[in-house]
């Protein structure tokens, strides 16, 4: 893992980051648990990233009018 | 509530009736349930006893004078404490919830509820925000399951689930963001319905994943799971994920399909290697005999595999995770340690996936629900069947329970395509521990869902048996 100045950067530091960009501050024992979780989280989102999707799908559908309630599912 | 065979929502409002029975008797003797066995089971947060007797009084006084409501007009009903209501608080079983956030009194389908004629109990136990795990640490009740006390209720809607097991309850309230219906329907031996995202509003339930959360019922039997529905369906503007669409009467429906019976019908049988690796032998095969019952009364089933499975399962996690953090923040901030550890630990890890991975898993989740509804589409498929989770309800050990693995769930699929999903009792697993048979529909087939469910319990009486702990 890489930080933007091509630098190793550990899990542990990554998911400390993380949870410090969130005003986060938690004790050294749960950032240990969630270390240990951090590359199965990963390896969960990244394959989704595999999936073949049409480059016109978005993340949301928006409508410009928006009519009944339901309309934008 | 003792009787021969349980009560459901069906023959107590029959028997409401005839006479043979008053809406005060019922909440009488579930209150009296609830006094010998809530102490053991864990299944209340608070009880409205006399606001519950006064609105049993009136039910009774409505029906003598003819003034009748429909079938649960003076019916015992628990509500999840995540869901507001005009008696008291909503806790979500936190020590960090903002007491005042109940201030606003029913949402709407606890008001539906009401104006059915419904009885309120009380607020059933959950776990905490709908997310963490059984919680020695804090000061509110463990949920345990009636068929095993060292066994877990399953959840989030453990105490609704455990309620209607033990006889409690005739029915209730759930929630299910990625289960939380039908896990507990399952483990504790009851039907419980995930409705279609969008038939019933979700306003006054505290929040976990905005876009896979739904308010859904449970009770003994599909047919007591349709008649809550029935009131509980419907748009509100108070939620705009709702969708305007005409009113169904799903019990006149689920009757109406009975008769024409099960030939014609075909279900498709999930093969994944998510659901037959993540389910034990005992569970596979009692759901091969649940798919044989259908199959010898008319149905063709057809083995499907369904495409993108692992990715809207493992996305309705990821999903609710984000969802949950986003509104968790700034209360985890300020306070950590008020937080249950496994529900800290879990919604904290919303914090741990970018802005890209969410729309990325968003794309993905639109692209699989098109594929699912166009192999269900090719396949001619009227509904999908799998077991409603891999084996019997798990162990508390230590200080939670048992290592609850994820692969062992095969509900929140359906979280994220949002359709509707149903968990009826299909038998037992070595241990004598209830397993449960999950019934999928295509979007707003919440009328066939059930309707298969209730064609499966005229086949079977697995949703009648009583526990060892059992009013």
């Amino acid at each position: 893992m890489d930080d933007v100045n091509g630098g190793a950067i550990g899990e542990e530091k990554m998911v400390r980051a993380l949870l410090g960009a969130a005003g986060l501050d938690v004790p050294d024992d749960e950032i240990d648990r969630l270390t240990k979780l951090y590359p199965s989280v990963r390896r969960s989102v990244d394959r989704y990233y595999r999936v073949p999707v049409g480059d016109e799908v978005t993340a949301a559908v928006y409508r410009a009018v928006d009519s009944t309630p339901g309309d934008e599912r | 509530m003792t009787r021969q065979e349980p009560w459901t929502i069906r023959t107590a409002a029959a028997a409401l009736r005839s006479g043979e029975t008053t809406s005060v008797a019922l909440v009488r003797s579930a209150h009296a349930a609830a006094d010998l066995l809530d102490p053991q089971m864990g299944t209340w947060l608070d009880r409205y006893t006399e606001q519950s007797l006064s609105s049993a009084e009136q039910a009774d006084a409505e029906l003598a004078e003819g003034r009748d409501l429909g079938p649960l007009h003076g019916i015992p009903l628990g509500i999840k404490d995540i869901l507001s209501t005009d008696e008291g608080p909503t806790t979500a079983q936190s020590l960090t919830m903002d007491p005042t956030w109940g201030d606003q009194g029913d949402g709407p389908v606890v008001a539906r509820l009401r104006a059915a004629g419904a009885v309120i109990m009380g607020k059933t136990t959950t776990m905490e925000y709908a997310i963490g795990r059984p919680d020695f640490s804090k000061p509110f009740p463990v949920p345990r399951n009636p068929w095993n006390l060292d066994r877990w209720t399953g959840g989030s809607s453990s105490g609704t689930g455990n309620g209607v097991a033990s006889g409690q309850i005739l029915g209730g309230l759930g929630t299910d963001t990625g289960g939380s219906v039908r896990l507990p329907a399952a483990y504790n031996g009851v039907s419980g319905h995930k409705p279609t995202f969008g038939l019933v509003p979700k306003s006054g339930c505290v929040p976990l994943g905005m876009s896979y959360d739904h308010i859904g019922p449970l009770a003994r039997s599909a047919w007591d799971c349709a008649a809550l529905l029935s009131v509980m369906a419907g748009a509100d503007p108070s939620d705009r994920t709702t969708v305007e669409r005409p009113g169904i009467d799903y019990v006149a429906q689920l009757e109406q399909s009975f008769e024409r019976g099960l030939d014609g019908l075909t279900v498709g049988v999930i093969v994944n290697d998510a659901i037959t690796e993540g389910s034990d032998e005992a569970t596979i095969a009692v759901f091969d005999d649940a798919v044989a019952a259908l199959t010898a009364a008319g149905a063709t089933a057809k083995r499907i595999e369904v495409p993108l499975y692992d990715e809207l399962a493992a996305g309705a996690f990821l999903g609710l995770q984000a969802e949950a953090f986003a509104w968790h923040r700034d209360r985890l901030a300020a306070r950590w340690e008020d937080y249950g550890r496994p529900t800290r630990l879990t919604i904290v890890q919303g914090a741990l996936i970018s802005a890209a991975d969410i729309v990325q898993i968003e794309r993905v989740r639109q692209v699989a629900r098109r594929q699912v509804a166009a192999m269900v589409e090719a396949e001619g498929l009227d509904a999908l069947l799998s077991p409603t989770t891999g084996h019997g309800a798990t162990p508390f050990t230590g200080g939670g329970t048992e290592a609850l693995s994820i692969r062992s769930l095969h509900t929140p699929a359906w979280n994220s395509t949002g359709w509707p999903a149903l968990s009826v009792p299909m038998g037992f697993d070595p241990d004598g521990l209830p397993l449960g048979l999950q019934i999928i529909g295509r979007p707003f087939a919440d009328d066939q869902v059930l309707a298969i469910g209730h064609a499966y319990q005229h086949l079977t009486d697995w949703h009648l048996r009583r526990p060892p702990h059992h009013a």
